[in-house]
């Protein structure tokens, strides 16, 4: 039992997580390219996919809560959010310089949006995705 | 995964065959923390690494041992 690897809440917490936000923006950016560029259209696409992403997280949760007791975050946990919000970050600001380049580049508000939110949506992924692979390589 | 080498496991035994859970409730951590500890899989911080010796009633130096790279520096 000691050293293999054995999954705890938080760590199933964070595939809940990253499973809602790969589905959820996968489904979105294929949409938003399918609809074209009209505000309303993609304001409702957008608020489906928040109410969508909340209701996949809610309901994961929900069914992990009441199949594992929640635990407390401890110094391993905090440890090893700080080191995945550290990769996270450099993805996010990745993704700032590449949409002031869109922007520079004088695209449309619609492509600069989306260039940042898709840096967001890749920033989150890698701060979930970064958590789990601690998780289970570890940290020294 | 880490140069911290620990005797947890074999501490936990001569303590009664105490448990990772039961450890982890003492120190207020997850038992999976406990694993990936006893695992080297995670270091611990300082306090935390005492707070295991003073369970065990033993000296740090006994659970723990630090494995120097070959050919690092030794302190002066």
């Amino acid at each position: 039992m000691s050293s293999e690897h054995d999954v705890g809440f938080q760590e199933k917490s964070l595939w809940i997580t990253l499973f809602a936000n790969v589905l959820v923006y996968a489904y979105y950016f294929w949409r938003v390219l399918a609809i074209g560029r009209d505000p309303a259209r993609v304001g409702v696409l957008f608020g489906q996919t928040v109410i969508a992403l909340i209701v996949i997280m809610a309901a994961g949760h929900i069914v992990l809560a009441v199949r594992q007791k929640p635990e407390r975050k401890d110094e391993r946990d905090r440890t090893i959010a700080m080191r995945a919000s550290r990769n996270a970050f450099y993805v996010l600001s990745t993704g700032a310089w590449a949409a002031l380049g869109v922007a520079a580049m004088s695209f449309e508000p619609f492509w600069i949006a989306h260039a940042i939110l898709g840096a967001i949506v890749l920033a989150e992924v890698t701060r979930t995705g970064s958590q789990l692979v601690y998780y289970r390589r570890g940290v020294a | 995964m880490t140069r911290v080498h620990n005797r947890i496991r074999e501490l936990r035994f001569h303590a009664h065959e105490m448990t990772q859970q039961q450890l982890a409730d003492r120190l207020g951590v997850t038992r999976q923390t406990v694993n990936a500890i006893e695992g080297e899989k995670y270091s611990p911080t300082l306090e935390m690494a005492f707070q295991i010796a003073h369970v065990f009633g033993v000296p740090l130096d006994q659970v723990f041992t630090y494995e120097a790279p070959r050919g690092g520096r030794r302190g002066s």
